[in-house]
């Protein structure tokens, strides 16, 4: 053809190309302009492409046992050829199934046995040659032989019609390669799945068969979990589409599959055996549990060289809830050397046995870390036996997960659930958490709520929900209770609750709400009034006494009064008010707080009108919800004006109140008129109110939810609605801001909680600032709360809240207000990880700052940046912004943040190896501490120069700077700093096998950190115990003390970072090494499963006698 | 390959990159001496009957790359699509002559693995490649080119651009035109006049 013409076939095929499929033949006409051959040429080239797509892809020497050639090869078993319903020896085939990885396999009807296979059908080539069909079908019929649960049973290799197939079990499920999709799989499955793959290859290479194509695609689970491993003894037979090689990726040329899961010895064409089906194994594994393939390179031939050559990486840098044994098993298996894998494979099995045995029955830390939270009761718990006992059961039940109690406001439906938790403490060993959802009014904030109440940590840019479900699914879990309560404003997110019960049987839920949730599985438990005497018989005073109505009355009446008693004069007058009231606890409760002003029987008088009354007003309530209300109405009424104008005000509090609140609130114009202690006291007295008490001696009041809504209404009727949730705004924003001014240096101390106490409070007025609009102080107060909401991890939350501020139409301008609103978002968006939000607001934050040129907003925006990049491990651009800050807050000679800004920069230095100029920074910032007389600066201060001395292996001068820190720390009694220099002098010690030194230098920090519930110290302090054993050559206790401390660093979720848990490895490698592997991880899993506690007093057992219990 | 003959190899390379076409006759036994002896090596194995053949042919040819530390991928796509040609030629070679074999006597003159890894279809397959890629190198070049670099070189598209010193969306058009082209040109279908 001529150059010209050629061309020109070229350029019309690739226009062609760019358009629809439909239009192109009109376009190649078109651009043909009458040149028939042209267009019938360029025409024949496009028919061809649209068949091309897999064709010579696949180079030819990357898996020659895949034909280059897939359209022609192929074509005899086109699906689409249509073999469903042709008959093939004694099969019926029924229609394709598998596809995608497996190759192509259809399902068949056996029509001797009736049975349903699956067929896979051979090479052409080999049905003309039986006898190496009959060859190739040995060995692939003994593993098949074995007859075990995880190897796919192979019924017949036969030919027939003139093609050769295999007809074999047919399993429903999926192929681990569809599992991995959507990345790497749930620990605990990823686990199941390994334990039985090993069980299969176990038996197989007992007998002296191997698989030598061990790939996710050859591994099926079930629907009902069971693992089959298919092909066995079938690598060598080509499959006939050549659908081995998977192509992941559109990049030409990237070719994986086959190729990616041979060991060094298949490709390096060396003898094998069943140690190369450990290494295919161990890449499985990798993939199951990181989601990538470790040797994934971007052609076959590097592919090749990476897993001959390359180390892979750690897994616990990709996935850092990996059970170090699994690593370990895992990085075994990746041994490049069959003779460092496992003598056998029985071994791995067990050892993966072992840690899914021990991984299962891992009972919750969480639970010892928090004990149930289940608010305490303030009195006894009356006439609810039955009820408490029905639920128990109910809940106890396998089938049921999810109960909601359900009634009416004041029925004591949450003093029933509660009762129920404590209950049941002992069979829920994951612990039990109450999560009160009453302050919430954000169904989405749900998840964010509970993770609170779990106090699981938010972070790595995950949704709450994310992190809930991926700490649920976690099989470490021991059966957990969640007592939800007041669920009914909530019903939008019962969803919510739904999804979280389908991340794993572990999980029961107990919701508390007026109505029920109507989702499925859900078992309601509508809550009776308590029983009434049977008011058609006279009753003795001693048979009332059994009635639970009137013994609640009775009880409530004796706190009021502390000498009344039931006796045959009041007996038929308290019996009447119970029945008149229902048996409706909260209402009973109400009355009998009157008992000291008015006799049993005149309160019967008033109620019984009472009663009447709003029964004939308010038809469309439920007949309960009537009684309470006329309960809570008469008792209402009994107030004096003054006392009613503050139970109404007093409803604008969620979560309670201080005395110095309620004044500030409720009397904010002097104008209630009474002694507000003695008129909170009255309150409680009749049970309108609750009094707390707070540490320290302070009272609280808050007001059970059924009386708050009351109150509520009457406040809206009272018009001073707006008013006094102003008022409530207001008292809110003094207090935070002045918390959030006085809160500097003091570390988890009272203002935290303050905040803690007050929380409710602060949504409550945030929430209505937001849908007020009020711009300005909504971001005060969201700004004032940025630093509680960071330190106490309330990241979503505040991020969510932040943002809808952000939104408002008053909050747009570029004043510092915003842009000091857009900093406490963006650094909280950090903390969680979403780095890439989290740059965009301090963006945003540092171009306000430019605008009004503001050098501290723009220091502070660097100070940000540069924290995340160190974090992001970009030591290089966190030194360019922290530069840049120190040079701005020289200049505004803030020399305190000048401090700060240089130890900052400092520890970068340090980071990237710069030690002389690292040292001189912090030389130069101890000096500015001294001179503030800022002593915990100087001590800190010291303490990081110790490190650079350390880290230049200068003991000497590190051990001097420390000592000189702690001197400091011990005079300001500061716990920190004392247990962080202790732990640090402890590992000065170690690199100098001082052991006895070590041991009580590690003592004393972990005590101390012990006393500060700092678990993150723990879990350091035992990381450095064990590797002072493992350099002490006691190998077990080196394992078991590491154990611990991952699983504690799971539970709060702090895992160590890579570079941290590379050095652990390090230091553990001696104790490995120095155990067998199966001993190593017994004596970790040990230690893993065992409670924090027993770890921690293995830990300060004297180096003299190990492994004592 | 001993350390000399790597520094060889490299410099001849980069000679070859800058233009000199001198280079390139000097290399090219070079590279075929080194093939063959891969190839003799993975015969020797082949008695074990568990070789995956040709992979480790062309693997063994690889690793001995690595071992010259060539500078930078750019060299390393040159020496690959220098390979790719010697690696056309032996296995169309071999597909030859198992073709010959089945032919002739009809018995299994090779080890069953090796008749399995390059089953007699697939060989007839190589070789009508390699003969349709003849053909198109008569009418275009540059696309036999991408072909032999992709196909039987295993080279990347970035790595097949840099070599014919062209765009990477280039190699990718090439390709397209020429696989369709040589499907056609397999299956036998011919339009009309053409």
């Amino acid at each position: 053809m001529e150059r010209e013409r050629w061309g020109q076939v070229e350029q019309i095929f690739h226009a062609a190309l760019q358009v629809e499929e439909s239009r192109r033949s009109e376009l190649v006409r078109q651009s043909c302009a009458g040149d028939d051959d042209l267009c019938r040429e360029v025409e024949s080239l496009l028919a061809h492409h649209s068949e091309s797509a897999s064709f010579i892809e696949t180079p030819a020497f990357a898996d020659a046992s895949a034909s280059p050639l897939r359209p022609r090869s192929s074509r005899s078993l086109n699906p689409k050829s249509g073999l469903a319903d042709t008959v093939i020896g004694h099969y019926r085939v029924l229609g394709k199934i598998g596809g995608g990885g497996m190759g192509v396999v259809y399902e068949a009807e056996d029509l001797k046995l009736g049975r349903h296979v699956a067929l896979k059908f051979l090479p052409e080539e080999l049905a003309e040659d039986p006898e190496s069909l009959q060859r190739f079908g040995r060995e692939a019929r003994a593993a098949s032989a074995l007859n075990h649960p995880n190897i796919c049973t192979i019924y017949e290799i036969n030919e027939a019609n003139g093609r050769a197939f295999i007809a074999m079990e047919l399993v429903q499920g999926r192929t681990l390669r569809e599992l991995l999709a959507s990345g790497s799989l749930p620990m605990r499955k990823a686990i199941e799945i390994a334990a039985q793959v090993a069980e299969g290859l176990t038996k197989a290479h007992e007998a002296g068969i191997a698989h030598r194509d061990l790939k996710p695609e050859n591994l099926m689970v079930s629907d009902d979990g069971f693992v089959k491993i298919l092909d066995f003894g079938l690598a060598k037979l080509a499959a006939p589409s050549g659908s081995d090689i998977c192509t992941t990726s559109t990049t030409p040329g990237l070719i994986m599959g086959t190729v990616g899961y041979m060991s060094p010895e298949q490709a390096s064409g060396d003898r094998l055996d069943f140690r190369s089906d450990q290494f295919s194994f161990g890449l499985v594994l990798y993939e199951m549990v990181t989601g990538k393939r470790p040797f994934k390179r971007s052609t076959a031939a590097e592919t090749l060289v990476a897993i001959l050559r390359e180390p892979p990486e750690p897994i616990t840098r990709q996935n850092r809830d990996a059970p170090a044994p699994l690593c370990w098993a895992i990085e075994r298996c990746l041994a490049k050397e069959p003779d460092k894998r496992y003598v056998s494979t029985r071994d791995l099995a067990r050892e993966l046995a072992t840690i899914r045995d021990r991984f299962s029955e891992k009972p919750l830390q969480l639970g010892e870390a928090r004990p149930a939270n289940l608010p305490v009761q303030r009195t006894g718990f009356v006439g609810r036996e039955k009820e408490v006992a029905a639920v128990k059961e109910l809940l106890l039940r396998p089938d049921v997960r999810l109960v909601t109690i359900t009634g009416p406001g004041g029925i004591g439906k949450t003093r029933l659930a509660v009762e129920v938790a404590n209950g049941l403490v002992e069979s829920f060993p994951g612990s039990t958490h109450f999560v009160s959802l009453s302050s919430l009014t954000d169904p989405g904030l749900i998840a964010s709520v509970i993770v609170q109440a779990l106090g699981i940590r938010e972070a790595g840019g995950q949704s709450p929900l994310e992190i809930l479900k991926k700490n649920l699914q976690d099989s470490s879990r021991a059966p957990m209770l969640l007592l939800l309560d007041n669920f009914e404003h909530l019903v939008q997110a019962a969803p919510t609750v739904a999804e979280l019960l389908a991340t794993g049987p572990n999980l029961k839920i107990l919701v508390t709400s007026r109505a029920a949730l109507h989702v499925y599985g859900e078992h309601e438990f509508p809550v009776p009034p308590l029983a009434l005497p049977d008011s058609r018989s006279v009753l003795s005073v001693q048979v009332l006494l059994q009635c639970p109505a009137v013994a609640l009355f009775l009880q409530r009446a004796v706190a009021a009064k502390p000498d009344f008693e039931l006796n045959r004069e009041n007996a038929s007058a308290i019996a009447e008010i119970c029945a008149r009231l229902d048996g409706l606890p909260l209402a009973i409760e109400l009355a009998a707080a009157r008992v000291k002003v008015l006799s049993p029987s005149s309160m019967r008088t008033r109620l019984a009108s009472r009663l009447q009354l709003l029964t004939g007003g308010a038809r469309d309530l439920p007949q309960r919800q009537q009684t309470l209300r006329a309960a809570i109405d008469w008792s209402y009424d009994l107030l004096d004006v003054a006392e009613q104008k503050l139970f109404r005000r007093l409803s604008v509090f969620v979560g309670g109140c201080n005395l110095e609140g309620a004044e500030a609130v409720c009397n904010t114009n002097s104008d209630l008129d009474l002694d507000l202690l003695d008129a909170m006291a009255s309150m409680v007295d009749k049970s309108l109110a609750q009094q707390v008490e707070q540490a320290k001696g302070e009272s609280r009041f808050a007001m059970l939810e059924t009386i708050r809504e009351y109150a509520l209404e009457k406040l809206e009727a009272s018009g001073e609605e707006a008013l006094t949730k102003r008022a409530h705004a207001a008292y809110c924003l003094v207090l935070a801001e002045e918390e959030a001014t006085e809160q500097s240096g003091a570390e988890g101390s009272e203002w935290l909680q303050r905040f803690a106490s007050e929380h409710d409070n602060f949504r409550a007025a945030l929430e209505w600032l937001t849908e007020t609009g009020d711009a300005e102080w909504g971001l005060r107060l969201g700004t004032a709360l940025f630093r509680y909401w960071e330190i106490r991890e309330y990241l979503a939350e505040g991020r969510d809240r932040l943002g809808r501020l952000l939104k408002l139409a008053g909050a747009t301008a570029p004043t510092k207000l915003r842009m000091r609103a857009l900093f406490a978002a963006g650094v909280l968006a950090g903390e969680q990880g979403d780095y890439a939000s989290a740059e965009a607001l301090i963006n945003e934050s540092q171009d306000i700052a430019h605008g009004l040129g503001d050098k501290t907003g723009i220091a502070v925006s660097l100070n940000a940046l540069a924290v995340f990049a160190r974090d992001r491990g970009d030591a290089a651009t966190a030194r360019v912004l922290f530069e840049a800050s120190l040079g701005l807050w020289r200049e505004l000679g803030d020399q305190k943040a000048v401090a700060r800004a240089l130890s900052n920069l400092a520890n970068v230095l340090k980071l990237q190896g710069d030690y002389d100029r690292a040292r001189a920074l912090y030389t130069e910032c101890l000096a500015i501490f001294r001179g503030l007389g800022d002593r915990t600066g100087v001590a800190w201060s010291l303490n990081y120069q110790g490190d650079v001395a350390r880290d230049q292996g200068d003991s000497a001068a590190a051990q001097a700077l420390y000592e000189q820190g702690l001197v400091i720390f011990r005079e300001l009694g500061d716990r920190w700093g004392i247990a962080g220099t202790l732990a640090d002098l402890g590992s000065l010690a170690r690199e100098q096998r001082n052991y006895p030194r070590v041991h009580s230098l590690y003592q004393e920090s972990i005590k101390l950190f012990q006393e500060l519930e700092h678990k993150r110290g723990i879990a350091r302090l035992l990381e450095c115990f064990a590797c002072s054993a493992a350099a002490q050559s006691q190998a077990e206790r080196s394992l078991r003390l590491a154990g611990g401390a991952a699983a504690l660093r799971q539970n709060i979720g702090a895992p160590l970072t890579p570079a941290e848990q590379a050095k652990l490895e390090v230091s553990l490698h001696l104790a490995r090494q120095a155990l067998s592997n199966t001993a190593g991880v017994a004596a970790w899993l040990e230690g893993w499963t065992l409670p924090v506690e027993k770890v921690v007093e293995e830990a300060l057992m004297p180096d003299a006698q190990p492994n004592s219990y | 390959m001993d350390e000399a003959l790597g520094h060889e190899i490299t410099e001849l390379l980069q000679a070859w990159r800058q233009g000199d076409e001198g280079a390139l006759e000097k290399l090219t036994p070079q590279v075929y001496r080194e093939l063959h002896r891969a190839a003799k090596r993975c015969m020797a194995r082949e008695r074990d009957g568990h070789t995956l053949q040709t992979t480790a042919l062309i693997n063994e040819l690889y690793l001995r790359l690595s071992d010259l530390k060539l500078i930078d991928w750019q060299n390393r796509a040159h020496f690959f699509a220098l390979c790719a040609r010697q690696m056309r030629r032996i296995l169309t070679d071999q597909a030859r002559a198992r073709q010959s074999h089945k032919r002739g006597s009809g018995a299994q003159p090779v080890s069953l693995d090796l008749a399995l890894v390059v089953a007699p279809e697939t060989s007839a397959d190589l070789v009508a490649v390699d003969e349709a890629l003849n053909q198109l190198a008569r009418v275009d070049e540059r696309k036999s080119q991408v072909v032999e670099m992709r196909f039987f070189g295993g080279l990347s598209v970035e790595e097949t651009a840099e070599v014919l010193k062209v765009s990477p969306e280039t190699v990718m058009r090439d390709w397209r035109l020429a696989k369709a082209w040589l499907l056609r040109e397999l299956s036998g279908e011919k339009p009309d006049g053409a």
